[in-house]
């Protein structure tokens, strides 16, 4: 394309650049980690979705404790794990804000079972982003509920022995028998399709939330190369053996009649607004 | 915003109110915008009233899952600036620490109804003042203090509500009011007065970005030097609610010999062993702390120069006492008598001790003047039961409706 | 490590149209992860061994604008967000 008038080129059409609601600054975020990558997930479909005016976020305690600091909307930081209780207390005062909550595996996973369990069985309306990199990163590396069976640890140097630590706790297989839950899927950052994946199943649920639907949920499963002791390429690769133990794909969306025990019939409320969104 | 005057659930002028459903309403009428609670004895009463009340005027209620869940949604709600209550009872309340700890950090306004029961542990549903230490020494973890205001009857529990959410919203901080079972659960006439206290403009909460920049609620501050810095603010804030919101009432207050010092329920009683110790001649006066947190120190020390003893009385083994021996500094001895476990003590119990007290210490003329040569007063935390001496029986809480007696 | 901060390929730091180039890269921001490489299926970018930036890291630069195709897949595994993709030039090719 050229300006005929001057014969200088005109500026080349930018395909992809930094989203606005991502805020220009360096994240702590060690090298390759996914957290940066789900942010700017986040902040592309605030964006996109004119949604950054409207949202009010919750933060969680753990290495995301600072998302704050780069996704530009009204945060509130929550105590460990009670990121979807103090996000209730938000959505019943704020009818009209967009509720976001981001969650890390320890504090959604450990010890916020009790608060996402029953802001999903009321239906909150907020949508929960769910960062499962099976490790606890901040503090360290320790093991995580969601760790791996045989993954090392910090706390658990010899490999996670189900007769000492139990199993990996499926969170969003749980969550998807609520009658509450309107969505839940699980994606995972290993590589441009998955992260696209990613991107439109959280499109999904946002959707899913400005149309009055119930609670949504996208689990991410991420990694942690440092708490995994691997590169940045090697950690994204592993992510397959993780997605043995965590399938990818929507495991509920009710209006769509996706999901176990679902009656397509049940919700009428999205009839008609579903739109295409990754298995 | 649901501010708009609201009609009073119960009409009729002068109404046998229970405490809880009272405390509940005044709280609607001083504009609650949010209730989040989770049931408990003694004070579901409080939950249930919101729970028919908030959801019929469209204001928000929600039955947590856990006072966990109902102290961070308060949490959520008040950090949007929305004006909210949430209330529990001991065991609940040592479960709020945390989010209390969050709130006071990042200044969070919301105002938290204790109905003490007796403990430790599971401990009973009886009146108790078991959580003075837990509420007012600063209840959660970190370096912080919560007002905490102390009704001693019903109708002043309706004026306390309102006046603690001006409080929390004034100094944008964490508010408590300290009830017990008794206070709670026994029904008093009261002529239901409410007052709505003005809204703040918005400056600081998260109640969507809208066109200013985005602001974030929080209480994580990592550079040493900046979380110093923020506590010197926090700390300069409760200097100026030390300065500005000691409350206190007294009776008696101008000749006493012996002065009572007593809160809440306990004050009650005081008041009575007060007036039947008058009528023998002795003269005994009462200092009432309305504020336990800031503790209406100087006004104590005042007083203390000029008595023979100062008596503490509590529903507990003696909390509150560490703060009045704090406020005399030696100026008079300090003797205490306490009832716990949901035991009240009775007015003659407290009449015994202040004879007790009057027949071992000397009159002081204008001053004090520390006493020689006379057995010492005991002054270390002493029960009830622990005296010795022969005492009423006491008072259980099964008996409560006996204590409309007590109380006129 | 020490590196030798001297005679590195030219590289992409900002916005830069002349000579066109696809990418343009915050090089200030990258933690050299090594993510966008990988992802990369024209094998167009490497870490710049010959530069360390602020935060201490190698960045990542474009070592061959001729055969980046602009298919955003580096940008869209990036962690930092450090990558502005061009559409390509159609017209100067043709």
């Amino acid at each position: 394309m050229t300006t005929e008038a001057t014969g200088a080129p005109a500026p080349p059409r930018i395909l992809y650049q930094r989203p606005r609601a991502l805020v220009d600054k360096s994240t702590h975020y060690c090298p390759g980690c996914g957290h940066g990558i789900i942010h700017r997930l986040i902040a592309e479909l605030l964006d996109e979705l004119e949604l950054a005016q409207q949202t009010i976020a919750v933060a969680p305690v753990g290495c995301s404790v600072f998302a704050y600091d780069y996704i530009a909307v009204d945060w509130i930081e929550s105590p460990h794990g009670r990121a979807p209780a103090v996000a209730t207390g938000v959505r019943r005062t704020n009818s009209d804000a967009f509720v976001l909550v981001y969650q890390g595996d320890g504090d959604l996973a450990a010890i916020g079972t009790a608060e996402i369990i029953h802001a999903a069985a009321r239906g909150e309306r907020i949508t929960t982003v769910f960062v499962n990199n099976g490790i606890y990163g901040m503090t360290g590396g320790q093991m995580a509920p969601t760790t791996l069976l045989g993954q090392k640890t910090t706390s658990s140097p010899l490999g996670r022995d189900p007769k000492l630590a139990g199993y990996p706790i499926p969170i969003s297989e749980m969550l998807a028998l609520l009658r509450g839950v309107d969505y839940v899927s699980r994606g995972s950052v290993a590589d441009p399709p998955s992260v696209g994946k990613v991107k439109a199943m959280l499109k999904r649920a946002f959707e899913i939330q400005r149309a009055g639907g119930g609670f949504t949920l996208v689990e991410v499963l991420s990694n942690c190369p440092v708490g995994w002791g691997m590169t940045a390429p090697e950690s994204m690769a592993h992510l397959a053996e993780v997605a043995e133990t965590y399938p990818l794909g929507v495991i509920l969306d009710r209006s769509k009649g996706i999901g176990p025990g679902v009656d397509p019939g049940l919700s009428t409320r999205l009839a008609g607004r579903a739109e295409e969104a990754p298995r | 915003m649901t501010t708009a005057a609201v009609a009073p659930a119960t009409m009729p002028e002068r109404v046998l109110w229970k405490g809880n459903e009272a405390i509940a309403e005044a709280a609607i009428q001083a504009g609650c915008d949010a209730y989040f609670g989770y049931p408990i004895t003694p004070q579901a009463e409080l939950l249930e009233w919101m729970a028919r009340r908030m959801p019929e005027l469209g204001r928000a209620f929600v039955q947590a899952e856990s006072e966990l869940g109902a102290i961070n949604m308060a949490l959520g709600a008040a950090a949007t600036g929305k004006r909210v209550l949430v209330s529990s009872s001991s065991p609940g309340i040592s479960l709020m620490a945390e989010a209390m700890s969050y709130m006071a950090g990042s200044e969070v306004p919301v105002v938290l109804v204790d109905v003490m029961r007796g403990g430790p542990g599971l401990g009973s549903i009886g009146p108790s003042q078991s959580d003075y230490l837990q509420l007012v020494k600063g209840h959660g973890h970190g370096d912080y203090r919560v007002p905490v205001l102390a009704p001693a009857s019903i109708a002043e529990a309706m004026a306390l509500v309102a006046d603690a959410f001006e409080l929390a919203e004034r100094y944008r901080t964490p508010v408590a009011i300290l009830a017990d079972g008794a206070l709670g659960q026994a029904m008093e006439p009261v002529v239901p007065e409410y007052r709505e206290p003005p809204r703040r403009p918005s400056t600081w909460q998260a109640d969507t970005a809208r066109g200013r920049a985005p602001r974030v609620v929080k209480s994580l501050i990592l550079r040493p030097e900046d979380l110093e810095a923020h506590n010197r603010d926090l700390q300069a804030k409760y200097r100026s609610i030390e300065e500005h919101e000691v409350r206190w009432a007294g009776e008696s207050l101008d000749d006493p010999e012996i002065l009572v010092v007593a809160y809440g329920t306990a004050a009650r009683v005081a008041r009575t062993a007060i007036a039947r110790a008058r009528a023998a001649g002795l003269r005994a006066g009462l200092l009432r702390p309305i504020t336990l947190w800031p503790f209406p120190t100087l006004a104590l020390r005042g007083l203390a120069r000029h008595v023979r003893a100062v008596l503490v009385v509590e529903l507990s083994a003696g909390q509150m006492l560490d703060d009045v021996r704090i406020a005399v500094e030696g100026l008079a001895p300090v003797a205490f008598h306490g009832r716990t476990g949901g035991m009240l003590p009775s007015p003659g119990d407290v009449v015994t001790e202040l004879r007790r007290l009057w027949s071992i210490t000397e009159p002081v003329n204008g001053r004090h003047r520390p006493q020689r040569g006379r057995r010492p007063v005991p002054t270390e935390p002493t029960l009830a039961t622990g005296h010795g001496e022969q005492l009423d029986e006491g008072v259980a809480a099964e008996d409560l409706p006996a204590l409309a007696e007590v109380w006129r | 490590m020490t590196t030798r901060l001297a005679d590195p390929a030219p590289r992409v730091t900002a916005v830069e149209h002349t000579p066109f180039t696809p990418l343009a890269i915050a090089t200030d921001r990258c933690k050299g992860c090594e993510l966008c490489v990988t992802a990369c299926p024209h094998h167009v970018l490497e870490l710049d061994q010959a530069v360390v930036n602020a935060l201490g890291y190698h960045p990542v630069r474009l070592v061959d604008p001729a055969g980046c195709t602009s298919c955003v897949l580096c940008a869209r595994v990036c962690p930092d967000a450090v990558f502005t993709v061009f559409a390509p030039r159609k017209e100067a090719r043709s």
